[in-house]
């Protein structure tokens, strides 16, 4: 019984990373409103799911559609106006309302701001401030959108060895956080041969074109067949979906991740094994453990001769 | 009244002054074939000694021969070279001449045979003493009954000179004679007055140099007369004996030929050899002074005689003065007058002298003049000396002073074994007199700065003591230890007044060898002197000094050149650019003061303006200027260079510097030393950049690139220095590298949010940090222009806004002299606008005997040229439309929204393929359709819903049952009979 139990939770558990794993990009603004129903009764496209891996914590006051489209109006006033104290007390307040709720469209703000302070204004410290302050959150939003904040990361900007190694440390785990969640997220096993569909035809006995919804069919056990069926498929585009974006990712973020660990590693005052210690923190392999301080090493040998 | 100009004239004045110089000098020196081959010779001349005068250190191009007479062939002449009292004979060559010549001794016999030697080389300022016998034939060399000898060359009067020695006179000591030069002979009448010791023979000799026989009558002071007749170049010897005692003796000569056809000379010899010496004769028709001169005269120690002759036929008394080295200044003895008959010849009691000497050592050694007051040519005299312990005899010229010519001096010098050459030049007029002079040895010379001598001084020059005191001359030569034979040459130096200043002659002794010489050989003319500076620097820079001197070159007419002598000069500045310190001196220190131009003037005197007809040296009675201007420019350093920045001002340039091609840069310097100005036409720009001008700032705009990292295009600076920057100049474009960087695609316009890297290229190679650093960024004004995330070494990513708009990037050089310039790139930001479904892997799905089609559709979306991947898509909610007979219950169904949204992949296809079907019904068959207008969506990443597009997905049935299929694509058919069929 107890045996039994245990399936059973194991299963829950499965069950639970599978929805938190789930893949949606569309927000409540993305609806469509024309007429008709959704194919599938359940399958609404749903705002709660809009980062990889992670379900966002349901909270109503979260930053809405609105909200952000307002906010980057206001950046962009400020911005015409030259105004980089105004952007920066702009960021300190998306910080400071929407922080804790996190979300796709606060890291999108809080991107955008770092990306104007450090496009238009070179403030390149304000600008990984927020960086910072977003990824912090970034649990509440796409590892696409997480890789983005990382792109801003790749300065070195402290002055003193001691700030160096500080700034050194706090962007080694950023960077080593995100590549971990690709590295826990993907399946480089994926069959990407087996599509999935848009639309499937219901049970030829139905007579009915490919594309209606399972309500249109009046024989229950054909309506329950289409059904499954449906939500099959919808699983599997989840799935494909899922592993597309992941492999996309999977071309740039381990080399960029690599390089820049690499690179700051290789400088003074060298500190590999604070770096091993984060590689193992955040579930790099061995052999890329292993390919990364093999690297230092080499370097660091060099540049003591 | 003299005339006289002052060299401080204006530059245009001097330079008028010196053109005008050129020009008659080079008219004269060109439109004379000899001379322009004397030209060709000079250019080859090999001159006696390292440090030819005739490169001088500045020739500003003014005549080197301003009174110049032609060259042409020339002979010297004397009338004996054979006496069978003598032991032998020898000449000395000596040799005036920029050049080494040619010269050919032609022999006499006493009846006139003519023998032509073998020419003879001479070098320039060679002295050579050769047994004259050498130079005969040598068949000819033991004959006797020689007369006459000749020399004769190509080239300038006196420019080749000699003096022959009968040596071993008796036994005794040498007796010398001096050569004639055939041209200058024109007196009808010679006389001579001498001394004979008792049991002594005057022997004298009377020579015709003309190719025509000549007659003449001698006539002693004994009244004894003589008639000779002269054949062509014959020679008569007549013997006159003293067997009596000492006395006064004189001749006259009286040419009854042609006037100047004889040339004679003798000698006074004693039995025993213990009293030899030369008999010179004179023209006191040609005569120009009534004084007679001597110097050099020994007086302690030695037993004098002088002998006087009245060569008029009235009475004339006569004051012999006896000058110490020092001059009149010093308290001459002058003896008491001597009264002199018509026609007396009278040996003058020097007893007083000798008494005052015992009392006067500074009269040890005097300059004798004989004051006359009964005008040219009536007095000759002879004056000689007998060393009482030596028993040396000297001869002293006693004469007038002679000609213009008499103020200069070629000797040979001689100090080898117990030879003694010592120089004696002194001044026989009442107001100060100057020299210059120069010792040749072989392989240099030693130059003697001008001397000023006061009335009566005389300047004495041991050559043994010279050289044996290592003394240095102004450029630090030392006569060589080993040196023992050359030239002394000496000339007058300044302003003469028109008046005869100098007077020299050299005396060589060995008592070993019984011989005691004396030389007073001149040069035809004295020098012209080029006065010089030397050149300043073109640019002085600021607060600095330099040193200047005046010098002078003495040239011949010859082109024999001598010095250069530091003199003194009158120092001036024509602007208070420059400043002189002290202004007399030799030297002087220039100072640069402040910036401009300026010109220092050294004005070293004047000197006397003489010309030569090619006999004759005349005294123009005109004062030339000598002296030189140099002019410079005062001029600050340049300390370093800056370009000027915009944003960053001005940064020093060190090291090569980096310029984006169709950059203007403007270049500025800084003076050295600080807080000076630069004049207004410094610095000066130039270099292969093109820049060009003049100030302390310069643009330049650089729009050639370097062809390689070598490439540079010059910016110089030059004021008092030069500083040059290197600049490369480089072309620099920017590089979209689309992610989804498929074939066909464009690099022009993008996807929403589609990522690309940014780089650049970059001709010549060269790397970011050299050209101070490159960072893209966006420069489309406000926001939702995509983000940048952009290193300083000009790399980054760009992610497109999730809507279509167009976006400028810029790829900015950060430092530098091009900083904020770079490429900007337009780049044009697209939406989704068009779709379709097509039947790209998929067969024909059908059931036999329905009407029924359908396939696998690959959903496309477009435009086809940018790429959409990782964007979602869905499609909408949609009713149908039917009509006939697919109007039914059956296909009256809408559309219903996509369950899910779906990623779009780098083809720009939907990853999931779509079921399109058109549902089947069996017949009887009838017209129908049924259709949905699908809204088909994207949404960004952002969320943003676009709804791009609208696709009519349509099934059509025709009375046979055909059925047709299309989703914005192509279509597919099939008829109820066609077999059942699967995708």
């Amino acid at each position: 019984m107890a045996k039994r139990v245990k399936q059973v939770a194991v299963s829950m558990n499965l069950f639970f990373a599978l929805l938190l794993i789930s893949v949606c990009v569309m927000t409540s603004s993305g609806v469509d409103s024309s007429k008709g129903s959704s194919r599938a009764d359940k399958s609404m496209l749903s705002t709660r799911e809009i980062a990889f891996g992670q379900q966002e914590r349901p909270n109503p006051s979260s930053f809405a559609r609105g909200q952000y489209e307002r906010t980057l109006a206001l950046l962009d006033d400020l911005v015409r106006r030259n105004d980089r104290p105004g952007v920066v007390k702009l960021g300190d307040e998306l910080e400071e309302q929407w922080g804790r709720t996190g979300g796709e469209l606060y890291g999108l703000a809080m991107l955008e701001v770092a990306n104007l302070l450090a496009n238009n204004f070179a403030d390149f410290q304000n600008s990984e401030k927020y960086c910072f302050q977003a990824l912090a959150h970034s649990q509440t939003f796409s590892l696409r959108l997480e890789t983005q904040f990382l792109g801003f990361l790749e300065r070195d900007l402290a002055p003193t060895a001691s700030a160096w190694s500080k700034e050194r440390s706090a962007k080694a785990k950023v960077w080593l956080r995100a590549w971990g969640r690709l590295e826990r997220l993907i399946n480089r096993n994926f069959d990407f041969s087996k599509r999935p569909f848009l639309n499937i035809a219901p049970p030829a006995e139905t007579g009915l074109p490919a594309g209606v919804a399972a309500s249109a069919i009046k024989d229950p056990r054909l309506r329950a067949q289409y059904a499954i069926a449906l939500a099959a498929n919808e699983k599997k585009v989840e799935e494909y979906d899922r592993q597309m974006l992941l492999k996309s990712i999977d071309r740039s973020l381990p080399k960029s991740a690599e390089a820049y660990l690499v690179r700051v590693y290789s400088r003074t005052p060298y500190n590999s094994q604070e770096l091993n210690r984060y590689l193992v923190m955040y579930g790099l392999s061995g052999e890329v453990r292993q390919r990364i301080l093999s690297q230092i090493l080499k370097n660091t040998s060099q540049s003591r001769k | 009244m003299r005339l006289s100009s002052s060299f401080k004239k204006s530059a245009k004045e001097r330079f008028g002054f010196v053109l005008l110089a050129m020009l008659i000098g080079t008219f004269a020196w060109l439109t004379h074939a000899s001379a322009s081959k004397f030209s060709e010779a000079n250019s080859e001349v090999t001159v006696l000694g390292d440090r030819a005068p005739q490169t001088a250190k500045k020739d500003k191009g003014r005549p080197s021969c301003p009174h110049c007479a032609p060259a042409g062939n020339q002979e010297i002449y004397i009338p004996l070279i054979d006496l069978p009292e003598a032991q032998g004979s020898e000449i000395v060559f000596n040799s005036r001449s920029p050049q080494a010549m040619n010269v050919t001794p032609t022999f006499y016999k006493r009846d006139g045979t003519v023998v032509v030697g073998d020419p003879v080389t001479v070098q320039s300022a060679e002295i050579r003493y050769v047994d004259i016998r050498q130079l005969l034939p040598e068949h000819y060399r033991h004959q006797r009954d020689w007369g006459g000898f000749s020399l004769s060359y190509y080239g300038f009067n006196r420019e080749m000179w000699s003096q022959f020695r009968f040596i071993g006179v008796n036994g005794g000591s040498n007796v010398d004679e001096f050569f004639t030069v055939r041209d200058e002979s024109h007196s009808d009448e010679l006389e001579a007055a001498w001394w004979m010791p008792k049991h002594s023979e005057a022997i004298l000799a009377l020579g015709n140099l003309t190719d025509n026989s000549t007659t003449a009558t001698i006539s002693f002071g004994d009244d004894h007369d003589r008639s000779v007749h002269l054949a062509p170049h014959a020679t008569e010897i007549l013997r006159y004996k003293s067997e009596k005692g000492e006395r006064a003796e004189s001749a006259v000569i009286n040419v009854t030929g042609a006037a100047g056809s004889i040339v004679s000379t003798g000698v006074i010899t004693s039995k025993d050899g213990t009293f030899n010496s030369v008999i010179r004769f004179y023209s006191p028709k040609l005569t120009k002074q009534s004084n007679l001169y001597a110097n050099g005269f020994r007086v302690t120690g030695n037993t004098p005689h002088m002998v006087l002759k009245n060569t008029t036929s009235s009475s004339i008394a006569v004051v012999p003065k006896f000058i110490p080295l020092a001059g009149e200044g010093s308290s001459p003895f002058i003896l008491s007058q001597v009264a002199l008959a018509p026609n007396e010849t009278t040996e003058v009691d020097l007893k007083p002298l000798l008494r005052a000497a015992k009392r006067r050592p500074d009269f040890d050694l005097v300059s004798v003049e004989v004051t006359n007051w009964a005008g040219p040519g009536s007095i000759i005299g002879s004056l000689y000396g007998i060393n009482e312990r030596t028993g040396v005899n000297y001869d002293i010229p006693l004469r007038d002073s002679g000609l213009v010519r008499t103020m200069t001096g070629s000797y040979p010098w001689k100090i080898s074994d117990d030879f003694t050459t010592l120089v004696y030049i002194t001044n026989i007029s009442d107001q100060k007199a100057e020299f210059i002079g120069q010792i040749n040895y072989d392989g240099g010379h030693f130059v003697i700065d001008p001397r000023k001598l006061a009335p009566g001084e005389t300047a004495m020059f041991d050559l043994e003591k010279i050289r044996d005191d290592q003394a240095a001359d102004n450029a630090g030569a030392k006569i060589p230890r080993g040196a023992s034979i050359g030239q002394f040459k000496w000339a007058i130096h300044g302003v003469t007044n028109g008046k005869l200043l100098l007077i020299g002659r050299a005396e060589m002794v060995s008592r070993s060898q019984n011989i005691s010489s004396s030389y007073s050989c001149n040069d035809p003319c004295p020098p012209y002197y080029f006065g010089w500076m030397d050149p300043l620097q073109p640019i002085l820079i600021i607060y600095n000094h330099v040193n200047t001197s005046a010098w002078e070159t003495a040239t011949y007419d010859s082109g024999y050149s001598m010095g250069p002598y530091s003199v003194p000069a009158s120092w001036s500045a024509d602007s208070s650019a420059i400043s002189v310190n002290p202004s007399g001196s030799h030297t002087t220190t220039v100072g640069a003061e402040e910036p401009g131009d300026g010109c220092v003037t050294a004005d070293m005197g004047s000197q006397e303006r003489y010309s030569w007809d090619g006999q004759n040296c005349y005294d123009n009675g005109f004062a030339d200027p000598i002296g030189d201007t140099g002019c410079t420019e005062v001029a600050v350093n340049i300390r370093r260079m800056q370009y000027i920045s915009a944003t960053s001002g001005n940064q020093d340039i060190s090291g090569t510097l980096y310029v984006l091609k169709g950059t203007a840069v403007t270049f500025n310097v800084l003076p050295d030393p600080p807080g000076a100005t630069f004049p207004s036409s410094q610095p000066h720009w130039s270099g292969s950049s093109g820049i060009s001008g003049t100030g302390q700032s310069k643009a330049v705009t650089f729009n050639t690139s370097s062809s390689s990292s070598t490439d540079f295009k010059t910016v110089t600076a030059t004021a008092g220095n030069s500083v040059t920057a290197n600049v490369i100049v480089y072309d620099l474009t920017g590089v979209f590298t689309p992610e989804n960087n498929f074939p066909g695609r464009s690099h022009e316009r993008f996807g929403i949010e589609e990522s690309m890297s940014l780089s650049f290229t970059v001709t010549p190679s060269l790397s970011a940090s050299q050209l101070g650093g490159l960072r893209w960024s966006i420069t489309s004004s406000g926001s939702g222009n995509g983000t940048i995330t952009a290193s300083d070494e000009g790399t980054g990513t760009y992610v497109a806004p999730d809507a279509g708009k167009s976006i400028s990037l810029a790829l900015k050089v950060l430092d530098g002299p091009s900083k904020d310039g770079g490429p900007t790139v337009n780049i044009a930001i697209i939406e989704p606008s068009s779709g379709y479904a097509s039947r790209d892997f998929s067969g024909i799905r059908h059931t036999v005997d329905t009407w029924s089609v359908g396939f696998l559709g690959d959903i496309h979306v477009g435009p086809s040229d940018v790429s959409f991947r990782n964007l979602f898509f869905y499609e909408g909610a949609a009713p149908v439309h039917l009509s006939g007979w697919l109007n039914t219950n059956q296909f009256n169904n809408p559309h219903a929204q996509s369950a899910r949204s779906v990623a779009i992949d780098s083809r720009n296809v939907v990853s999931e393929q779509d079921e399109i079907w058109s549902g089947q019904r069996e017949g009887p068959y009838g017209e129908g359709y049924w259709y949905w207008d699908i809204p088909w969506h994207i949404i960004t990443n952002s969320g943003r819903n676009i709804t791009f597009t609208t696709v009519r997905e349509i099934a059509t049935s025709d009375a046979n049952g055909t059925a047709v299929i299309s989703k914005g694509g192509p279509a597919v058919s099939r008829v109820p009979s066609n077999v059942t069929s699967f995708w």
